[in-house]
């Protein structure tokens, strides 16, 4: 009953028209950023954290979640039109809807997708107030050697569940946490790693990095091969399904929603793997599972539903454990961080409002979208035709003076810069960001966890051990570490 | 690519060895508790360890693709947006944000992307009118001006 209470008074503040603003904004940005091929919300976030720092944090909170759920809607209208998808979790949509809409069911594809996509993100948001609830309330037990454990999970789970090489992501998630240690010690104050500059003696902030490795390569490496295809055309009457293309997609829809809810409550495993998930599962169920990659309705509700549930389910672990579980939640903690608030099991206890004004948040937000890509996709995929290389300028030189503004600082923006081009030489390189960035995020709380801990301890490692739910999680760690390299062994033996 | 994530590891390598040995002088432990140089060590090692498992891992692959690097007209455009973005860095500095926007906009639009200079110049006027009303108009922050007093 409580938690009804609490989020009468969240749709209170989210519905005030201060807060109506913020999420209208925040969808409509993440609408568009989602749209655009290169760039993702984890980058429309971070170009727009500094605008954020005049906001109170609820406000701030809404618009930067809005975005990130909003860019999940958008990434479909290019995927659909031009084949090109706005975002990584949007690939399938890219291969099946693509197919449909070169039939003529553009509409049909792009419908699915926002009604699916709508009752993932409400369902999504259901289920994580419970979730996130929950998992508080498990959270409230722990200690530093928790908390040491959780955030060397979060690390290491985003090489296990992720796409790619574990040795390249847990190699980026030890870089991240290098880039972290630079600065002054957390605890004796001591410069380290600075080697005389006084530009580096604050570390190296989230900001900057954030908007170099995601805003200013992701453009760099889109501005190679600048599509100039043109949108397949949409009328708003075109937007419709038949009673049958419904019924295919009404237990896609349900299936997407609860695997990408499950997918994104896992630090590292992202809507892109969601997405995928998803789709394979689906295919298993689907009456026509020879249309996959040809055109099927429910192939591309499932992923789409998937996409926009994970990102509800990695806002859980975010909140009450104060763990980001992809590069977006991340910045989202770094916003809060940055508002001068911690996440982690006492948010939801402390700041109450803020928590449940966001989960309100979410519920029109997800309104607001459905109306958005409904009647409106036309409308967006009109806007398709302003050409990339037009925008993509304005981009860069909006995420540059994004990052000078954050501190007023000329060496802020040269770090965004110099993080730029290690963005790129790592899209090169297929060395994956995120875990760099969530690294840099967690860093703090690792270290200062652990010397804690050790510290209670008097210095024996046992601690990490003699409490349950240590155990638990350093099993857990284990686990995921082991994990990717037993079944790359598991897979070269029956090769 | 072998070679690019040859590369990539050697660097890793590097930067471990700067993390361990660039800690030297801070206490490793202090009484009961880890120092200021556990946690750097620490990840200096796991710098170490991995980067040498991703050498291994590109030496030990049997096919190598070649790196995705651009070419013809795409490595053009690389060629002259990555400069101009530290060029941008320059004329903010020296010349004021509306300038270094404007040239950079610009720029980036007519010499790198190719496009018509009436589209390029409108682009630049438009990003920079929409840069002044968001970050200064809007958001109240105080951009540095030029010698010409914007």
């Amino acid at each position: 009953m409580e938690s009804f209470d609490l989020l009468a008074q969240g749709f209170a503040v989210a519905l005030t028209p201060k807060g109506l603003f913020s999420v209208f904004m925040g969808v409509l940005i993440g609408q568009i950023v989602g749209a655009l091929p290169g760039l993702g919300p984890a980058a429309g976030m971070a170009l727009l954290l500094p605008v954020t720092f005049g906001m109170d944090p609820n406000s701030a909170v809404m618009m930067l979640a809005g975005i990130l759920y909003g860019g999940m809607y958008g990434g479909t209208i290019t995927s659909v039109l031009i084949n090109v998808p706005g975002e990584s979790s949007s690939v399938m949509s890219a291969v099946d809807g693509h197919q449909l809409a070169r039939r003529g069911r553009a509409g049909a594809a792009l419908a699915v997708a926002a009604i699916g996509s709508f009752f993932a993100g409400v369902v999504g948001t259901v289920a994580l107030a419970f979730a996130a609830v929950g998992l508080s309330a498990i959270a409230l037990k722990f200690n530093a050697p928790e908390f040491f454990l959780l955030a060397v999970l979060g690390i290491i789970a985003t090489a296990s569940l992720g796409s790619g090489s574990p040795t390249k992501a847990l190699l980026m998630g030890a870089l991240g946490l290098a880039i972290g240690a630079v600065g002054t010690d957390p605890i004796s104050g001591n410069a380290r790693l600075t080697f005389g500059n006084s530009y580096l003696v604050d570390g190296f902030d989230f900001l900057p990095v954030a908007i170099g490795l995601f805003g200013i390569a992701e453009v760099l490496v889109s501005l190679e091969n600048v599509h100039a295809e043109k949108p397949i055309a949409t009328k708003l009457r075109d937007m419709w399904m038949t009673s049958t293309e419904w019924a295919k997609s009404r237990m896609a829809i349900l299936r997407g929603s609860a695997i990408g809810f499950v997918v994104g409550l896992m630090p590292g495993a992202g809507a892109t793997v969601a997405a995928f998930l998803a789709y394979v599962v689906e295919r298993r169920f689907s009456k026509n599972p020879e249309m996959f990659g040809k055109g099927a309705l429910d192939g591309v509700a499932a992923s789409e539903s998937a996409n926009n549930s994970s990102v509800t389910g990695a806002l859980a672990p975010m909140l009450a454990l104060g763990i980001p579980g992809s590069a977006g939640t991340a910045v989202l903690l770094a916003a809060l961080v940055l508002q001068g608030i911690r996440p982690g099991p006492t948010l939801m206890t402390d700041q109450p409002v803020l928590v449940w004004s966001l989960i309100a948040s979410m519920f029109i937000g997800n309104v607001v979208l459905l109306i958005m890509n409904v009647p409106l996709a036309p409308l967006f995929a009109s806007l398709l035709r302003v050409p990339y290389v037009l925008l993509a300028p304005a981009i860069l030189v909006f995420s540059l003076v994004g990052a000078y503004a954050a501190t007023m600082s000329f060496a802020t923006m040269v770090i965004a810069m110099a993080f730029g081009v290690v963005g790129y030489l790592m899209i090169k390189a297929d060395l994956p960001r995120a875990p760099l960035v969530l690294a840099l995020v967690l860093a703090p709380l690792l270290e200062e966890s652990l010397r804690q801990a050790l510290l209670l301890s008097l210095g024996s490692p046992m601690i990490f051990v003699e409490r349950p739910f240590a155990l638990a999680l350093l099993i857990t760690v284990v686990v995921f570490l082991a994990m990717p390299f037993m079944l790359r062994r598991f897979s070269n033996r029956n090769a | 690519m072998r070679n690019l994530e040859l590369a990539a590891a050697a660097v890793m390598l590097v930067l471990a060895a700067v993390v361990g040995f660039g800690t030297a002088g801070l206490p490793l432990w202090s009484d009961f508790s880890p120092g200021d140089r556990f946690v750097p060590v620490a990840i200096a090692v796991a710098l170490g360890l991995l980067a040498i498992s991703l050498g291994r891992e590109a030496l030990a692959r049997s096919d190598d693709e070649p790196a995705p690097w651009p070419a013809g007209e795409a490595a053009r455009r690389i060629a002259f947006l990555v400069p101009a973005v530290a060029g941008f860095g320059f004329a903010a500095a020296y010349l004021g944000f509306p300038i270094a926007v404007f040239g950079f906009v610009a720029f980036a639009t007519v010499v790198a992307l190719r496009q018509r200079w009436p589209v390029g110049l409108a682009t630049a006027v438009v990003t920079t009118v929409l840069i002044y009303v968001i970050f200064v108009v809007s958001l109240g922050i105080r951009l540095p001006k030029g010698p010409f007093g914007f």
